[in-house]
């Protein structure tokens, strides 16, 4: 049934679910906003159902079956199998599910209206909502762009059959005998760990010169080193340029300097790259201004060159994470509610789950010397940590980069296990302008990994105790 | 959606690291002339926000008659006004604040405008913030708050970079921003309420059938000038005629001497002459007016204004120590000054310190006028055209006479009626004969 054009009205409108629209629906509904959200595929978008979430199962999966077949913990098992489809499942039925009902739950309680469908701008303050065969227009007061991103495409390898993107990858049933990734970023190093991890074959094609920008060489020097024990092979310089499928498996063709070479995989995933979800909106209809890699153009509150109209998380400039898009949503979320806010922080935490996990928040040394401040640097091993040594987890450090005259705190990197947990106090850290002093100040529990951080401080005071 | 990382993705952090990376640099009047101590503020042109680049004339001072623009001595924002315009600065004095965006090297980048102020520092280039900072509560770029502090800041419209910490390591808490806003509010107020009592502004309606021209600087100097000499003295004006045919005369014959001398001897000359005769008999014409204590304050000088009409507008320079000078040789230096009005080149002093003023209308053709007083002097002359009239001998005759018309304002507040007429009878006198300007002149 089609309906015609009598225009359903609407306050305001947020189209996406992700981490990014439904915190800005939610947080908008409890500054007083009448609100409804529009999502054309599973609520909670990419993040809940075919990103972070999906993969940190699957990374914590594969760490349980590694745990247990080195039998360094005295856990003996006759046969250790891994049940890649009885993993799916769990994940699927028990995580992912669990997560997006919880989403679902939480818009409805605070009364956010849900509408199904794609939606796209045919005025500047009308969308149709498209939903099989059926339409819907909804004149609306405000709205929020929330629509994220999804994996970028290479023209040799479109995702068919064994040409996977992340989304495929993680849903695949069958440990993989070959595993090729192409792209060394977050996802790709991921996924390779957990392939590697569960004995696949694994082979990483980065066009750059190393693994997982953004972070630093020392860092990812770590991930290359269990890499080579786990036995990836890690191509960087390299180029994808074709993937053909045949019966049995997937023949990938890449160039090094313009000389080519080639690698048999029964899987290739292909993660180089995301896209803002902003071509098919009718945002030019919408008035609203993108650049030209499809980024809109935002200012300090989130506010696109409509003032009406804000948009959030991946479709504008800036890391697609997930964090930036909530922080992102509740700032727009209040400027709409007539609040006096703006984006304004300095530190964005970023993790990559990869062996060892590696988390950064701020400034790493290089990045403070390039913008002309004179820093400290203070590096505390975990092999000299209580916490890691039982853990039997001792690779990794915690480092904190503090401007050199007053101790304050301007970044940190910590590489290991539990570092995305220990990043946090680091971000808080930074964000509310905190000396060295006074995390060395602060007791820390023990025995734990975040004691790291404590002596990192202590060794910044120049009174280090466990080194 | 949360996975990957994009290219360039720190750049995000980069910007909001930018946004602070300022310092302040503190604006003082500078010696605007020889001898100068103090300059009033008249007008600043620019205003608090406003972005200016180094050499960019932000506020007008003036030191007598001359009005002189100040450059800014940087390229940045100008943050704070110290001193408000009506007030006077001594040289070296604080007068503004303006906050620098520390790589912005100020000849190579002007600053056109805020935006771009904003978008320069998102670049987050070649910073050197740490080098440059005055306020210790920023450090590294970054204001020592903790974000809900920030935002309270924020709520309250403040900027919080202008705030010095009064917490460990220089941190910012809730009660600096209170302290802030409540001397900054005790300011505002004192503004304002000076405001009201000297400040009422007539706006005009813009309309298509008008165009419309900014003021330049010394036409707003002039009308400022000639607003407050109205507002403080009570204006009275006389007017009167005399005979001249003697001083033509005498002109005449000694137009060729001084022209041998490369002098142009003008009636002004004459007059100039005339009138310090005048001022030494009425010595309440060559006084001005304490307001402050009441007082009369009488001037043993005799330094005479000469108003020069120039293309820029009106200057009045003065001949310092008239009194000691002959008609040659202050014949000689009106020209001088005339000149140096015309090009531009007057020294502050020149314009100081006057006894009082003679204007001239008569080159171009009036007779009788109203002139301004050039306060804070207590009296001015106007000089009108010579014409030839029938007038009325002794013995009842007519005859043609050259008759010169003369204005005269005074401030009636020290000066009564019968001086100011008695003082024109005696510059009538003097300008009547003017052999009498030897024997008493």
């Amino acid at each position: 049934m089609v309906v015609g054009n009598f225009a359903k009205e609407l306050d305001l409108v947020v189209i996406g679910s992700g981490p990014g629209g439904y915190v800005a629906a939610i947080r908008a509904a409890q500054l007083g906003k009448k609100v409804a959200i529009i999502e054309r595929d599973a609520i909670g978008g990419a993040c809940l159902n075919v990103g972070c979430i999906p993969s940190k199962v699957l990374i914590q999966a594969a760490h349980h079956f590694v745990d247990v077949k080195s039998e360094k913990y005295g856990v003996v098992a006759k046969e250790v199998v891994f049940d890649l489809e009885k993993t799916q499942r769990w994940k699927n039925d028990e995580v992912i599910s669990k997560l997006t009902k919880g989403v679902e739950s939480l818009l409805k309680k605070n009364k956010v209206e849900i509408i199904r469908g794609s939606a796209f701008f045919n005025e500047p303050h009308q969308l149709r909502v498209v939903i099989g065969d059926e339409a819907q227009s909804y004149q609306f007061k405000e709205a929020i762009i929330a629509t994220g991103s999804r994996p970028l495409e290479i023209s040799g390898l479109p995702f068919k059959g064994r040409v996977l993107d992340s989304t495929g990858a993680l849903e695949l049933k069958i440990i993989p005998k070959h595993f090729v990734v192409i792209g060394g970023g977050y996802i790709g190093c991921q996924m390779a760990s957990v392939f590697a991890n569960l004995g696949s074959k694994v082979t990483i094609i980065e066009a750059a010169d190393n693994l997982l920008m953004g972070f630093e060489d020392d860092m990812v020097d770590l991930v290359k080193k269990q890499f080579a024990l786990k036995h990836v092979d890690v191509i960087t310089k390299a180029k994808a340029k074709v993937a053909i499928e045949s019966e049995d498996g997937v023949h990938i063709t890449y160039t090094i300097n313009g000389k080519e070479s080639s690698v048999d995989a029964d899987i290739v995933m292909v993660s180089v790259g995301r896209v803002p979800n902003t071509d098919d909106l009718g945002l030019q209809i919408a008035g609203v201004e993108v650049d030209q890699r499809g980024f809109i153009k935002v200012d300090e509150q989130g506010r696109t060159s409509q003032s009406h109209i804000f948009a959030i998380g991946d479709v504008t400039l800036g890391p697609a994470l997930a964090h930036k898009a909530s922080y992102e949503a509740k700032i727009a979320a209040a400027a709409l509610a007539g609040h006096n806010v703006k984006i304004d922080y300095v530190a964005m935490p970023a993790v990559c789950s990869a062996d060892p996990e590696l988390a950064i928040v701020g400034l790493s040394k290089k990045q403070a010397e390039e913008k002309g401040i004179e820093v400290n640097v203070s590096l505390f091993p975990l092999a000299a940590s209580g916490s890691a040594i039982s853990l039997g987890e001792t690779e990794g450090f915690v480092r904190i980069i503090t401007e050199k005259h007053t101790g304050l705190i301007l970044g940190g990197q910590v590489a290991g296990v539990g570092a995305g947990a220990m990043i946090a106090e680091l971000a808080l850290a930074i964000e509310t302008r905190m000396n060295v002093e006074d995390i060395a100040l602060t007791i820390h529990a023990h025995p734990t990994m975040s004691e790291a951080v404590l002596d990192a401080a202590d060794f910044a005071l120049g009174l280090p105790i466990h080194i | 959606m949360a996975y990957e990382e994009k290219p360039g993705n720190r750049d995000l952090m980069e910007i909001k690291e930018g946004t602070s990376e300022s310092s302040t640099f503190i604006v003082r009047l500078p010696k605007v002339g020889e001898g100068i101590t103090e300059g009033k503020l008249v007008t600043w042109l620019v205003s608090v926000g406003d972005a200016v680049t180094e050499d960019e004339a932000i506020v007008e001072v003036q030191n007598d008659k001359l009005l002189q623009e100040v450059p800014s001595p940087v390229t940045g924002v100008l943050s704070k006004i110290l001193v408000e315009a009506g007030n006077t600065a001594q040289v070296d004095e604080a007068i503004a604040e303006i906050k620098i965006n520390n790589h912005v090297s100020s000849k190579e980048e002007p600053v056109a405008s805020k935006e771009e102020v904003a978008l320069d520092t998102k670049k987050g280039k070649q910073v050197q913030p740490s080098k440059l900072q005055s306020n210790q509560s920023v450090v590294a770029g970054r204001v020592l708050a903790m974000p809900s502090v920030r935002q309270y800041a924020r709520d309250k419209g403040v900027e919080i970079s202008d705030i010095t910490g009064s917490g460990k390591h220089g941190h910012i808490t809730i009660e600096d921003i209170d302290a802030f806003i409540a001397v900054s509010v005790k300011e505002t107020k004192k503004i304002s309420t000076t405001k009201q009592t000297t400040q009422e502004v007539y706006a005009i309606a813009e309309t298509t059938d008008t165009t419309r021209e900014k003021m330049s600087v010394t036409r707003r100097a002039i009308s400022k000038a000639m607003i407050n000499s109205q507002r403080h003295a009570s204006h009275v004006s006389i007017f009167d005629e005399v005979e001249v045919s003697r001083l033509i005369a005498h002109r005449n014959r000694f137009k060729e001497v001084a022209a041998d001398q490369d002098i142009k001897l003008t009636y002004l000359a004459y007059m100039s002459k005339a009138v310090i005769a005048v001022l030494r008999k009425y010595p309440i014409l060559n006084a001005s007016v304490d307001e402050a204590s009441d007082e009369i304050v009488y001037k043993k000088y005799f330094n005479l204004g000469i108003a020069v009409d120039t293309q820029r507008g009106l200057y009045v320079p003065n001949i310092k120590n008239a009194d000691r000078k002959g008609i040659f040789t202050i014949a000689k230096e009106i020209v001088e000054l005339a000149n140096k009005a015309h090009e531009g080149t007057l020294e502050p002093d020149e314009m100081k310190n006057g006894s009082t003023t003679i204007t001239s209308i008569g080159p171009i053709g009036g007779k009788w006028f109203t002139p301004i007083i050039n306060f804070p002097e207590v009296a001015i002359f106007g000089m009108g055209r010579i014409e030839k009239k029938p007038i009325v001998l002794e013995d009842d005759m007519l005859a043609v006479g050259s008759i010169l018309h003369l204005s005269m304002s005074f401030d009636h507040r020290i000066v009564d009626g019968a001086v100011a007429q008695n003082a024109m009878n005696e510059l009538k006198r003097f300008m009547e004969d003017p052999e009498l300007l030897l024997m008493e002149g």
